[in-house]
């Protein structure tokens, strides 16, 4: 048994730093103490801005970049390590496969490289490149496929060899809308299986519809790690929906003293106002102004926001 | 391995998907299909070939004789000819009978291969004419019936010429000796393109094996090579781009498997290459010359191993950078650096150091004379504890004599007298191994060894030997000479004309020399070896695979003692002394034979592969010695009936040998001379030349830097060892000489070497370079 842990990837205080040159050698902090923990089964995001250290993270789980300081495992395996390796799919970013292969040979080498045997790879070829949508292209070059193309047989020779953990980073880079919902929905299959899915995009739309929970890195460090349902809800600068029936002058009337106010129509006597409000004491005085006015509230809430919003939010605040 | 199996699989995958390789093995199939049906095939000998030609001047005066009979075929020839031919031939006949005083020696051997040549066509123009048989003229001549018959009208022309060769040489079997009834012609399919060719059967083998060095060497050692590294230079850089490495290093791989394998699976574009190449011309040879050559499919291995030493550099290039031009050049300066140190160690082992090293040494009184490569005769100065030159060569320059050491020519002996007063020595006046014109150069302690040039010889000799009542005896290609010497007054006038015009001019005079072979038919072949049994005056020679002994009668004179043929299709050196005879052929047989009916006493064997450079026998004829090209010295013990290698005390390689009159062995070793005890290799003498600087240099710094370094030029060495069996290769080339000879030239300068040694440095340095590559890689984030 390879995994005993409850977390797939755990990363404690994790840091890399690059240094180049080789008199007067610069540095750069790519990693600073992350600690993440990835648990079994999910489909984990990993967001960042552009240089936040997002594939400097993958590339050490995957051995590829050593750590400067701290610990990562996977599956329960010091990172890195070929056992650990053994068990992990990897998509990169911008791969390349070597130009002379064909889909059928280009499994067969990196099943082979995986320690697949001829008879498991010949097995599992077929189906893998009807789920990834290549089926029919097999023995053509990948030379004359499109860049949709190779991600999807990216895709396919990181599935094959059936690993516990697929880390893939941007997955549908290049792939149209109707390519990017069957990868949605191969991710999803692959997460009910009980694979754990450790996803990197800049989509952060995608992210949204296919993962349970993300982190937010950025500059090298973690700033956020949660489902991604809360992320959106627990942050308390959503503005306030009131749905209000009266007189439309009179609720004009009752928002006054509120500068950052949008007003929308709701019929000839009701109205849609959203304001932005952040003190509890604000929001008594407001619903006291407008009852006083007799104007009857049929909704009040937060609205609830995108995570392209949560995303700015946090890495904006981060930045002041 | 499943993973090692992949990555090679996929650099096949790689190279097969290459269209330059399908182009380089298509270019290699067409030129292996254009030249397949060219072969050799047996032709009747139609023409007279210059290693047929005994004795060219007593053929040109048969000839010439026809002048003045009336019948037979020399009249019947002499008719034939045109009249510029007549006169040119009576021209020849008159100057070779009668040499002019004033004739330079140095011009004779040129002008007598043009002659040879004009004769030959003459001859072989003769041997086309339809009216060339004459059934009257060689009435008196023995020929077989269907040749005494007339030609028929309708014969083709090559049938008339091949049965005029024959009744030519029944007619003038004493000057010519028509090796083969057939000769060789070179055919292209059923088409005969040139023949017959100027060479026997025997050389066929030879001159194919130099042609199949040359064209691996060049095809795959160069074209090969360069190409292959041209097409994988991008490989592993291509492997090492961040989007394809990613991707390898996720596997359960190490780097350096990745890195290692990659390695090999690029060096399968050379091995697709030279195997259908080196494959191809081992089937051409073994079908279409019928020889078999299997360990010509050793050169497969041996070319990837070459193509590795450079793609090693190429690969952690690529590894480091990622880039394939920066590749390439780094193998380019990589390539140009060990030229530099191959070609400065080469001319340090092929030039130099041969030129500072002593070739022949000799010891008399208490005096010891030595001569290096660069001919320079030396004598032990007790007082510097060095060696002084002696009889030294005006306007010599230095780089003049050092080139001298790569020049072949017959190595002069010293001869001294009793005392060590008096020194003789040769200096050739022509170039080539074997026998030369030479000057006859003395040296005495009463004129300070200054140098004297006695005279010159009046055709080539093998070297000059001192008879039991001093007289210096030269066995000459068609004589035996007798040094008449030069009065007193004679040497004085000599010194003074030289002195006035600065030493310049040589002396010429033959007339010292007096005939000791009246009335008797001397012919020693240019590539014979002849030595002297001093015991008995006796002149002994090895004379194109047959033993020769002259002895001297009491008149003085030289008659034809006992013969014996031993391997016509060898060379080879010999000694004589005390009634015993040691030859050394070049196959490395060695024979000690009985000096008076020349039976073979006992045999042994050279170190496989190497050649005889010098054969020495004791005054006492019971020990013998030869020291091969590479430096190596076997001795041949009398009593014992054994042949075994000697091991001397030091370590350099032994530059020549001598037996002392105390039957001791003399040995050097570039600047060091060392008398030797034979039985028990104990030194009884020693002395220590000073090195010069270079030389030190190059025992210091060059050599072991070279050691190091790979090399990989020297792995030709190894192919021409496959291919030929040889571990020493002739770095001179004398063409004029060779044209004559069907044996290969034992005088001729060449370079020892073992095929496998720089194997070790060059594995040494991939091993390095890739585990400098593996570390690299294993270090590194990607």
């Amino acid at each position: 048994m390879v995994h005993s842990s409850e977390f797939v990837i755990e990363t404690n205080r994790l840091s890399k730093v690059y240094r180049s040159g080789l008199f007067r050698r610069s540095r750069f902090q790519a990693l600073k103490d992350v600690s993440v923990q990835v648990p079994s089964g999910q489909i984990y995001g990993l967001l960042g801005p552009n240089g936040a250290g997002k594939t400097t993270l993958i590339k050490i789980l995957l051995g590829i970049v050593r750590r400067t300081d701290g610990d990562a495992s996977v599956l329960g395996l010091a990172a890195g390590t070929m056992a650990a390796r053994r068990h992990v799919g990897y998509l990169p970013e911008n791969h390349r496969i070597p130009r002379h292969l064909t889909a059928n040979t280009a499994l067969e080498y990196y099943g082979s490289l995986s320690g697949m045997s001829g008879t498991q790879i010949r097995e599992a070829r077929p189906r893998l490149l009807d789920v990834v949508g290549l089926k029919g292209r097999e023995n053509d070059r990948v030379s004359g496929y499109s860049k949709g193309m190779l991600q999807r047989l990216g895709l396919a020779q990181a599935m094959l060899h059936k690993p516990k953990l697929i880390v893939l980073d941007e997955p549908t880079d290049g792939v149209d809308p109707v390519g990017r919902r069957e990868i949605r929905e191969v991710l999803k299959q692959l997460s009910s299986e009980g694979h754990t899915i450790f996803l990197n995009s800049h989509l952060l739309q995608e992210i949204e519809l296919v993962c349970d929970s993300v982190a937010i890195l950025n500059k090298g460090q973690l700033l956020k790690t949660g489902s991604v349902k809360d992320l959106k809800s627990a942050l308390s600068d959503a503005p306030f929906i009131f749905q209000l029936q009266g007189d439309q002058t009179l609720i004009r009337q009752a928002f006054r003293t509120r500068h950052d106010t949008v007003f929308r129509e709701f019929g000839t006597d009701a109205m849609e106002v959203e304001v932005r409000i952040s003190a509890q004491k604000d929001v008594d005085q407001l619903i006291d102004a407008i009852r006083s006015e007799g104007i009857s509230i049929w909704k009040l809430g937060r609205r609830e926001q995108s995570l392209e919003e949560v995303f700015v939010n946090i890495v904006s605040g981060a930045a002041k | 391995m499943r993973a090692v199996y992949a990555i090679l699989k996929d650099s096949f995958r790689e190279a097969a998907a290459s269209r330059v390789l399908w182009l380089a093995l298509g270019i290699i199939v067409l030129v292996l299909a254009a030249v397949s049906p060219l072969g050799l095939k047996t032709v009747p000998s139609t023409k007279l070939r210059p290693f047929e030609l005994i004795d060219q001047k007593e053929l040109m005066t048969a000839i010439a004789s026809g002048r003045t009979r009336d019948a037979g075929p020399e009249r019947h020839l002499w008719t034939l000819l045109k009249d510029e031919q007549k006169e040119t031939l009576d021209k020849w006949v008159q100057e070779e009978t009668n040499p002019a005083d004033d004739a330079d020696p140095r011009r004779s051997r040129g002008q007598r291969f043009r002659r040879q040549d004009q004769l030959l066509s003459t001859v072989n123009t003769m041997l086309e004419m339809p009216e060339f048989y004459s059934a009257e003229a060689w009435k008196d001549v023995e020929l077989p019936e269907d040749l005494r018959a007339p030609d028929p009208a309708d014969l083709k022309k090559e049938e008339r010429s091949a049965r005029n060769l024959k009744r030519f040489k029944a007619a003038f079997a004493s000057y010519v000796n028509v090796q083969d009834e057939a000769s060789l012609a070179l055919s292209y399919g059923t088409l005969t393109m040139f023949g017959p060719l100027r060479i026997s059967q025997s050389q066929v083998g030879r001159i194919v094996d130099e042609i199949i060095i040359g064209v691996l060497s060049v095809f795959l050692g160069f074209f090969g090579v360069f190409g292959s590294l041209l097409i994988t230079a991008p490989m592993i850089p291509r492997t090492f781009e961040p989007g394809e490495i990613s991707l390898l290093l996720s596997k359960p791989v190490r780097r350096a498997t990745i890195f290692v394998t990659k390695f090999a699976g690029g060096c399968a574009f050379t091995l697709l290459c030279a195997t259908v190449l080196v494959t191809g011309i081992w089937i051409l040879l073994w079908f279409r010359l019928d020889l078999w050559r299997p360990e010509l499919l050793y050169c497969i291995p041996l070319y990837v191993f070459l193509f590795a030493i450079y793609y090693s550099v190429s690969a952690m290039a690529g590894a480091i950078w990622r880039n394939p031009i920066v590749s390439l050049i780094l193998v380019v300066v990589f390539w140009v650096c060990l030229m530099t140190a191959g070609a400065v160690n080469t001319f340090m082992v092929n030039v130099y150091l041969p030129s500072s090293q002593l070739t022949d040494v000799a010891m008399s009184g208490d005096q010891t004379f030595a001569v290096d490569g660069s001919r320079t005769i030396l004598r032990w100065d007790s007082t510097l504890n060095d060696w002084a030159p002696i009889m030294e060569q005006p306007n010599l320059n230095a780089m003049q004599a050092m080139m001298r050491a790569t020049q072949s020519s017959i190595r002069p002996r010293l001869l001294l007298n009793a005392d060590g007063t008096t020194v003789h020595s040769l200096q050739p006046e022509t170039p080539g191994g074997g026998a030369a014109v030479s000057s006859l150069i003395r040296g005495a302690s009463e004129g300070n060894f200054q140098r004297e040039v006695e005279g010159t010889t009046p055709e080539p000799v093998f070297g000059v030997f001192q008879a039991k009542n001093g007289d210096l005896i030269f066995p000459a290609t068609r004589n035996i000479y007798r040094f008449t010497g030069v009065a007193a007054e004679t040497r004085d006038v000599m010194r003074s004309i030289r002195g006035m015009f600065g030493n310049v001019i040589p002396s010429n005079s033959s007339r010292s020399f007096e005939s000791l072979a009246k009335g008797q038919k001397v012919n020693f072949r240019l590539d014979a070896a002849v030595t002297f049994d001093t015991s008995s005056d006796t002149i002994v020679a090895w004379n194109g695979g047959n033993v020769n002994a002259w002895k001297r009668n009491e008149e003085g004179q030289y008659l034809p003692g006992a013969q014996r043929e031993i391997d016509r299709s060898q060379s080879a050196l010999i000694a004589a002394n005390s009634g015993r005879v040691l030859c050394a052929l070049a196959d490395g047989r060695v024979f000690m034979l009985n000096g008076e009916t020349l039976e073979t006493q006992f045999e042994g064997r050279l170190p496989e592969g190497d050649k005889p450079k010098a054969v020495e026998l004791s005054p006492d004829g019971a020990r013998g010695a030869v020291l091969t090209h590479s430096g190596k010295m076997i001795g041949v013990d009398e009593t014992a009936k054994t042949v075994q290698q000697l091991k001397p005390p030091f370590s350099s390689p032994v530059s020549a040998i001598r037996f002392d009159s105390g039957n001791q062995l003399v040995v050097a070793s570039r600047r060091k001379v060392v008398t030797l005890d034979f039985a028990t290799m104990n030194v009884v003498n020693q002395k220590q030349g000073k090195q010069e600087w270079p030389v030190q240099a190059y025992d210091l710094a060059i050599g072991p830097i070279y050691r190091i370094l790979p090399k990989p030029g020297e792995l030709d060495f190894a192919v021409r060892y496959l291919v030929t069996g040889e571990k020493t290769v002739v770095i001179d080339n004398d063409e004029s000489r060779n044209r004559n000879t069907v044996t290969e030239d034992l005088q001729q300068n060449r370079i020892a070497f073992d095929p496998w040694s720089s194997l070790a440095s060059n594995l040494g340095f991939i091993a390095v370079i890739l585990l400098a590559g593996c570390l690299y890689t294993a270090r590194s984030d990607f």
